[in-house]
């Protein structure tokens, strides 16, 4: 459908939404257009385009608040789709007051992704590791794609954007015929065909498969006598990036904290009643920030036409804000800090994260390293999870070193970090100024909701007592 | 004009390409979500799309097409022209499966889930709700998801099958003082599917142990319910799927050796009447079928479409995924069944029930080592006998514990089962059914915060 036709519809949605009695309506239209390709042990999978249109409409009445997503964008469909609906019994969402804004925001893309040729890059890729023997198996992908959306409110809000997104994820493992390690690597953000550097991308995963090379021959395995005597422990942005994701970013969710998400992402160690709780040491302050320009989480407002802004999650240690969309920050009498995001049209927007990131500090790491004296580097890791409240957490470590006297040592095989969230927090000793952020798909919801994010930050050193 | 998928098939074969697939699918959900024991909101979809696949000189493409209209046709077949332009030839791919077939079987359709509407949901959440709050529940959280769909599929190679699909679902999380429990229920007849009894048991296992204790890091016979044991061995036909295989998954180099205990079978089974997620035929129109992936112990199996099934000197196991083949539902059968889970639970000396889990994440998957979270319920047996609802520390809903296993070790540690087999499912697994019963795993390895 044409896009103006489509903009029509949406409007007229609203307009519909608010005669048949709804106190709030909107509706946001989407347009995308996608490639990708992905090779397997150096064999190509095959390609994929695709274009998808779809509109939403959210609709507030009586306190219960209903979606309808079709991808019939059609005047007539949405008219009997709003006319049928049926009231249930809800009378508990509200939304918070919010600027009426009137805004066009796009993300330039360098090199078109229109004109890319993404199976010979990828290719091309795939055969800059091919030849390292010290590789067993490799999958790889590369998925792009141009997102155009509008949404538009009963209060007045237009926004229309315009997104590009590349990512290319790979699947490694890295043998020496008789011992496995993993990894996978993810890289991309938003912009165009310039976010895949194929040269450095090949340099990034030899070295990456040299180092667990390095780990499989070389490692040692520490037995449970030994890690029991570890008190310092030196993580790289990696793992400070999804330990901030994990147990401050999600629990941190409003939605959760309130128990919107109890049957399906879970609840949190924070309620109503912590709120401002003491999580870590005075050397943690945790951000999430949407408006990192290039980074994959990247957006200038949010699904709910919520101008965005960095938040401060923990400030000195301190739980400082939560994530809020405008049902949540209207229960906690407050604005909306535009965290509502969905995943597409056929979704209704949920409270989550962007960029979340451990802020640096100011030493550097050599002088973590330094303090520490003893103990265990951890540069990546292959495994991680965490319980429901997100409490109790655990990152496997991939490529990891002891630390002797100050310097990286030896490398270390399967060194676990499995820990209490307030014990891993209050551990933070130290933080570095180095900065980096990985890309990851964030997941919750039902149906489930894959978010692009960035996790990282700095690299810190723990100390447990 | 609306094209069938058929015609869709012969515009793509006009077109130039060599084989082509067409599936054509209209859809009709609800979502309720249930938070803080109401009815929070309501998300309805309505959509109609499609698929086309094409192969050429062994490069393949897919595309997506938006609606069956001669534009929309016109502008699938100009995009998936250009995907295969920049598709590389894949070297091992050997085509579709050619038909025709006979298919056994009905389509799994009940026409009082395709017409249900918000009010009926409505009705049952809050008869779930009710159940559980006046079985002791404290705060009830959940879903309601209902859909009607149909998919018109067609190929170059005779096959053009029609199929229509219902689905309802309902799951409860009943919050208790000291613990929670978490009840899925899948079916494709809604007369099957009963909110008031759900939310009841939900509350009443909830509600079934009152102490709360702490265990100690370890090693403990674990014994996991219908839905954490099916998603657990929901992993090996996943793991059995030749592109798997192929790309090192912990059964590589394990066909026809002993992978198991000799008392357990796994299927990957799409025919099943019953399952949820039951068709007909495949995504290139293959008819579905019951696979022994492991028969006795034994790695039987692999899971293939056509073109995987040739590489090997097979014949398909109506798995097909268009690219790659893809396990359907999940069933587990023990020989040495001890009876009612209570049974079960009377076996042991010292030990751990799981009642879900989620967060399963592999540290190897060559190896299968993995680790995964309980998550609601877990109780701490002694002598025979459920002790105390564990929880490490507050808050309340936090377990506090860690499974960490591997796949190799665990399909030969499994020791006895109940006969409690479910067709359940998970949030963890949205989508994903299995069949399997309770089942006791010794010697494994938790940690405890």
């Amino acid at each position: 459908m044409e896009w103006d036709s489509s903009v029509a519809v949406a409007e007229l949605a609203v307009k519909k939404a608010v005669q048949l009695g709804a106190s709030y309506a909107e509706a946001f239209i989407q347009s995308s257009t996608g490639s990708s390709f992905a090779v397997q042990q150096g064999l190509p999978i095959g390609s994929e385009s695709t274009r998808t249109d779809g509109i939403r409409v959210r609709v507030l009445k009586d306190g219960a608040m209903k979606v309808f997503s079709t991808n019939k964008i059609d005047k007539a469909v949405v008219q009997e789709a709003l006319t049928k609906a049926k009231t249930f019994k809800s009378s508990h969402t509200g939304l918070s007051e919010e600027q009426i804004v009137s805004a066009k925001w796009s993300v330039p893309e360098k090199l078109r992704l229109i004109d890319a040729d993404f199976a010979s890059g990828l290719m091309e890729v795939d055969k800059g590791v091919a030849a390292n023997k010290k590789l067993k198996y490799r999958r790889m992908y590369i998925d792009a794609g141009v997102t155009r959306s509008y949404f538009i409110n009963s209060e007045g809000t237009k926004i229309e954007s315009t997104v590009p997104r590349v990512v290319n994820g790979q699947y490694l493992t890295i043998s020496n015929g008789k011992e496995t390690r993993e990894r996978y690597i993810v890289t991309g953000g938003v912009g165009g065909y310039e976010l895949f550097d194929i040269e450095k991308l090949t340099a990034r995963l030899n070295a990456e498969i040299d180092a667990l090379y390095n780990v499989i021959k070389k490692g040692v395995t520490l037995n449970a006598r030994d890690v029991e005597k570890i008190k310092n422990v030196v993580i790289s942005s990696e793992i400070s990036g999804i330990a901030a994701h994990e147990s401050i970013g999600h629990p941190l969710e409003a939605d959760r904290v309130f128990g919107r998400e109890a049957a399906q992402a879970g609840t949190s160690y924070i309620n109503n009643e912590n709120l401002g709780m003491q999580i870590g040491s005075q050397n943690v302050n945790i951000v999430d920030d949407p408006t990192s320009m290039g980074a994959f989480g990247y957006y200038m407002y949010d699904d709910e036409g919520v101008r965005a802004k960095p938040k401060l999650l923990v400030k000195e240690g301190k739980q400082n804000e939560l994530l809020m969309n405008r049902e949540y920050a209207q229960t906690l009498g407050m604005k909306s800090n535009a965290a509502a995001r969905c995943a597409g049209y056929q979704y209704e927007p949920l409270v989550r994260m962007s960029n979340t990131y451990l802020k640096p500090g100011q030493a550097k790491l050599e002088d973590l390293l330094a303090e520490a004296k003893e103990g265990i580097y951890m540069k990546s890791f292959n495994e991680w999870n965490i319980d429901d409240t997100r409490s109790f957490s655990r990152y496997q470590g991939n490529e990891a070193y002891e630390i002797k006297n100050g310097k990286l040592g030896k490398p270390v095989k399967n060194f676990v970090l499995e820990k209490f969230t307030i014990d891993f927090w209050k551990a933070v000793k130290m933080v570095a100024n180095d900065f980096m952020l990985d890309l990851a798909f964030c997941g919750k919801g039902e149906p489930g909701q894959g978010l692009p994010v960035t996790t990282g930050g700095a690299s810190a050193l723990l100390a447990f007592a | 004009m609306k094209m069938d998928s058929s015609e869709i098939v012969k515009k793509a074969i006009a077109a130039g390409f060599q084989e082509a697939v067409a599936s054509f699918y209209e859809s009709h959900s609800f979502y309720l979500k249930i938070a803080n024991s109401k009815t929070d909101s309501i998300l309805e979809n309505t959509n109609e799309h499609g698929t086309l696949f094409v192969t050429k000189d062994k490069k393949l493409a897919v595309t997506n097409i938006q609606s069956k209209s001669d534009k929309d046709v016109k502008e699938a077949i100009t995009r998936v022209s250009n995907a295969i332009k920049m598709a590389k030839p894949k070297e091992d791919y050997f085509g579709i499966a050619e038909g025709p077939f006979k298919y056994r079987g009905k389509e799994r359709y009940d026409k009082a889930i395709a017409s249900i509407d918000e009010q009926k949901l409505s009705d049952m959440a809050e008869a779930a709700i009710n159940a559980a709050i006046d079985n002791g529940a404290r705060s009830i959280a959940g879903t309601i998801y209902s859909s009607f769909s149909s998919v018109d599929l067609a190929t170059s190679k005779n096959v053009h099958q029609k199929e229509r699909f219902t689905e309802i679902r309902i799951a409860v999380r009943a919050m208790a003082k000291h613990g929670s429990y978490q009840e899925n229920v899948g079916t494709n007849a809604i007369a099957t599917i009963y909110p008031a009894r759900i939310g009841k048991r939900a509350a009443e296992l909830a509600t079934s142990v009152t102490a709360t204790g702490q265990i100690k890091s370890g090693e403990y016979d674990v014994i996991y319910m219908p839905s954490p044991s099916g998603s657990l061995l929901s992993n090996i036909p996943d793991a059995a799927c030749a592109t798997e295989i192929e790309t090192g998954s912990f059964l590589t180099d394990k066909l026809n050796k002993e992978v198991a205990t000799k008392e357990l079978t796994i299927y990957d089974d799409g025919a099943f009447q019953k399952a949820v997620n039951a068709s007909i035929c495949d995504a290139e129109g293959y008819p579905t079928q019951r696979t022994k992936v492991v028969e006795q112990g034994i790695f039987t199996s692999m899971l293939h479409n056509a073109s995987t099934a040739k590489k090997y000197k097979t014949t398909s196991t109506g798995n097909a995924g268009l690219f790659a083949p893809s396990a359907t539902t999940t069933f587990v059968e023990f020989k040495k069944k001890v009876g009612n889970l209570e049974k079960l639970i009377a076996s042991v000396d010292k030990g751990i029930l799981v009642s879900n889990i989620w967060y399963t994440r592999f540290k190897n998957y060559s190896t299968g080592e993995f680790s995964t979270m309980p998550r609601d319920m877990a109780i701490y047996i002694e002598n025979g006998k459920p002790q105390f609802i564990i929880r490490q520390k507050a808050p309340a809903s936090m377990v506090g514990i860690r499974i960490s296993d591997s796949f190799p070790r665990m399909l030969k540690s499994i020791k006895k089962a109940a006969d409690d087999s479910v067709q359940t499912t998970n949030w963890d697994a949205e989508g994903t059914y299995f069949f399997s019963p309770s089942i006791l795993v010794s010697g494994v390895k938790v940690t405890a915060v």
